[in-house]
């Protein structure tokens, strides 16, 4: 970047300054998310792997599923299957397609579902005070007792073999995955959002709201959400690479999203237990979901830098 | 902090007891339950019935309540008092709460005396069944005139078959919330220890003939946390735990020690030098290290060192267990440096690939921890006191600055000791790593709940001491934090 343009920048945004409403708070958040350039390219990367997961059905040469050739098992690359094929002969690289879309189809359920279950939460405990946050943020605490991941283990192992009505048998595991990551996975934004709206209850404009006669439910939709935004938003974001690998990890050690349906968690399982073999095959899912955690993690701290209203635009 | 301390250790024990009703209830509630892996097993033949099931529910005692199931696990069932299966009265020390009047008094060989009225037959046998309207255990004194005198053989629930004093045929005497009990002879206990528990505990109490339990367990709270059912059949798991800790512990400590060894010169090079290459370089570092999933990576490390290397030609590692068996393989790095099986040599070199696994995942965190608390301390006016009065840079950064970014990043390493016992699941199964996470995973893999169960309790548990541990250090390393 040249002098010049590095004046000009300045002097727009001084006009943006001067007549704020010419530019909308998503272009100034987007105009300094660019800056952050490994975060752009997260989010390619991530764009790149929604699109594909989306476009499955078109861009995948084979079912993921149903298309299993006997005479082809453990084939290694061709012009025929772009990765091989994997054990029982199906084409590695649809269903890498089709394990996107499962993963991410899970990993924004899960983030959404309890970022909005933790904010809701969270804002109640913290907004009311009293014995409701003091019943909540017990159940955090208790919550946050048992470590992680053998709870989720313990769960998803107890759930095995559950039938939902209205649920494909083979994507009953989906479904019991997603829920079970839910349940255990609002507790942070819970807590964070109660920091927050305990420090926002206190500052002036919250004062000035309630002596204004505001009532509670529009001092929380107007002010209190707004203002818990972006936190909220960059906590979702770094979720969303923790929800990926921690599917992943369940699917791989045999208690997530179960076979046949492809998450890349569970073709690593498949593929390390083919290691001497067919080594390559490890490595394809286990990058997709590296590459994910990560874009997510470079999106996440590009959206922190672009939303915290104290750095200077 | 006294007051404090109080408080603290009264909340501690009510969010484990909360917690550990919440996994007993949970595991035994949940649609799966204990006993749903039965049915997967074998072929349709093979398969379990439905009376099989009902056996193995009331041997394992699934078929009580969930309550004093629930009490049972916890607690144990030793302070139950009358040991009714085995039907022995057993010596009894310091308090016990026992379930008299009832059956509980009665055993094999015991005189009795009873009044009642025949019923019908028994079916399978064909003995006549009195209903016991008043029964006494171990009578002592004059027998009044209307009452029998007898001998019991069996006792079984409420029932018990006797044989009548002079009379060849043998009776069942079936007994009834109605009968009245006399007992007051039957315990050969110290007096005045015991308390009556008959309303909750007696075959006839709030929880009836749920109450019929061994009577030799202590509850997980007291440290016997039973017998597994698969993983290592029918051992004590507390003999299996200990068996795997060693390993676990071991894996934790080698990689919590390289961690810090590389995270804290790290995170201090990189806060000296912020904006550096070097810090350019650890920043990414740390971002991949934390994206990283630790199975790929595990898995990738076994693909290069293990295979690739092996493919090479080149000194190969050992792709897991904690040990060799036998002598190792030419050409293998454990060949080239000629060790032993089962020798120090031989477990150092089996540590070395879970440890890195391991320990990138807390480099990367522990270093960016580091490297932002360094950066916090560099701003202090203290550190700029240090360096006007004249003292070198290295002293500046070692002595004044360091010193107090360690700090917060010790508090973070106390919340790993949880993770010290419960190992790390995935790290462990991938490496064959005979530690309490492969245990786990194996417990869960085989249904063997109660496994299962004594491992989320002592995480929970320690997770709280863990805590506890963690806020008192803040006080200590911290002046100003103070809880009052």
């Amino acid at each position: 970047m040249t002098m010049t343009e590095e004046r000009n920048v300045d002097v727009l945004d001084a006009e943006g300054l001067l007549t704020p409403e010419k530019e909308s708070q998503f272009l100034v958040v987007w105009r300094r998310f660019r800056r952050h350039r490994l975060a752009v390219a997260g989010l390619a990367v991530i764009t790149l792997f929604i699109l594909m997961g989306i476009f499955a059905p078109f861009l995948a040469p084979y079912d993921p599923i149903a298309d299993q050739d006997p005479y082809r098992k453990n084939a290694p690359p061709s012009a025929d299957h772009l990765l091989g094929t994997d054990e029982i002969g199906r084409d590695v690289f649809s269903r890498l397609l089709y394990a996107a879309r499962i993963s991410l189809t899970v990993a924004f359920v899960v983030t959404i579902a309890s970022e909005l279950a933790g904010a809701l939460l969270g804002g109640i405990s913290g907004f009311f005070g009293g014995w409701v946050d003091a019943a909540i943020q017990r159940v955090v605490d208790f919550l946050l007792t048992i470590p992680l991941l053998p709870l989720l283990l313990a769960f998803s192992s107890l759930l095995r073999g559950i039938i939902i009505p209205g649920v494909p048998t083979q994507y009953t595991s989906v479904v019991v995955i997603t829920i079970i990551l839910i349940a255990f996975g609002w507790m942070g934004t819970c807590r964070l959002v109660r920091g927050m709206v305990l420090t926002l209850r206190s500052l002036d404009f919250s004062e000035a709201a309630r002596a204004l006669g505001m009532s509670n439910g529009r001092i929380i939709v107007r002010h209190m959400i707004p203002n818990a935004m972006a936190p909220i938003i960059v906590s979702a974001t770094l979720g969303l690479g923790g929800v990926i690998v921690l599917e992943s990890a369940l699917s791989f050690l045999g208690f997530g999203v179960q076979p046949p349906v492809p998450t890349w968690g569970n073709m690593l399982q498949a593929a390390q237990a083919g290691l001497l073999g067919q080594p390559a095959k490890v490595f394809y899912p286990g990058l997709a979901i590296f590459l994910t955690s990560l874009a997510f993690n470079y999106v996440g701290d590009g959206l922190r830098d672009a939303l915290d209203p104290r750095l200077k635009l | 902090m006294t007051s404090y301390l109080i408080r603290r250790f009264i909340q501690m024990g009510i969010v484990v007891l909360v917690a550990t009703m919440a996994i007993y209830g949970i595991l035994n509630l949940a649609p799966g339950g204990p006993m749903a892996g039965l049915n997967q097993i074998g072929d349709r033949r093979a398969r379990f019935s439905e009376a099989d099931k009902a056996r193995l529910a009331s041997y394992l005692g699934l078929d009580k309540p969930l309550v004093l199931r629930y009490l049972v696990w916890l607690l144990g069932d030793d302070w139950l008092g009358a040991d009714y299966m085995s039907l022995s009265l057993r010596p009894a020390d310091g308090v016990r709460f026992w379930a008299a009047p009832g059956i509980a008094y009665a055993a094999g060989g015991y005189p009795i005396w009873y009044i009642g009225e025949q019923t019908g037959t028994r079916e399978s046998d064909g003995l006549p069944i009195i209903a016991a309207t008043k029964v006494w255990i171990r009578p002592t004194g004059d027998k009044p005139a209307e009452a029998v005198a007898a001998a019991i053989i069996k006792v079984d629930g409420g029932d018990m078959s006797v044989d009548v004093t002079g009379n060849p045929q043998d009776v069942v005497v079936s007994t009834s919330p109605e009968t009245e009990w006399d007992v007051s002879t039957a315990p050969a206990w110290p007096d005045g220890n015991w308390v009556n528990v008959s309303w909750l505990f007696g075959p006839y109490g709030l929880l009836g003939r749920h109450a019929h339990f061994h009577g030799t367990s202590h509850g997980v709270a007291r440290l016997d946390f039973g017998t597994s059912w698969s993983v290592a059949r029918g051992q004590p798991i507390i003999e299996v735990m200990q068996s795997r800790l060693d390993n676990t512990i071991t894996l934790m400590l080698a990689s919590t020690i390289l961690s810090l060894v590389v995270a804290i010169p790290v995170g201090v090079f990189s806060a000296v030098k912020q904006y550096s290459r070097l810090d350019y370089i650890v920043t990414t570092f740390t971002f991949f290290g934390t994206a990283m999933p630790v199975f790929w990576l595990a898995i990738m490390l076994v693909l290069i060192f293990a295979i690739k290397f092996r493919e090479w030609g080149l000194p190969y590692m050992p792709a897991g267990g904690v040990t060799s068996v036998r002598t190792p393989p030419a050409g293998s790095v454990l060949a080239v440096l000629n060790a032993a099986p089962g020798g120090l040599l031989d477990k150092v070199v089996h540590l070395i690939l879970p440890t890195v696994t391991l320990s990138l995942l807390h480099m990367a965190s522990w270093s960016r921890y580091m490297r932002a608390s360094m950066l916090d301390v560099l701003r202090q006016d203290y550190v700029r006191t240090a360096r006007a009065k004249g003292l070198a840079e290295r002293l500046v950064i070692v002595k004044h600055a360091m010193r107090n970014a360690l700090i917060p990043l010790v508090t973070i390493v106390v919340f790993t000791i949880p993770s010290v016992f419960g190992g790390a699941t995935i790290t462990e199964t991938i490496f064959s790593w005979r530690g309490m996470g492969r245990l786990y995973f194996d417990a869960l893999g085989a249904d063997d709940w109660p496994v299962v169960m004594v491992f989320l309790f002592v995480s929970a548990v320690l997770t709280v001491i863990a805590t506890l541990v963690g806020d008192i250090l803040y006080t200590l390393v911290d002046p100003r934090i103070r809880y009052d």
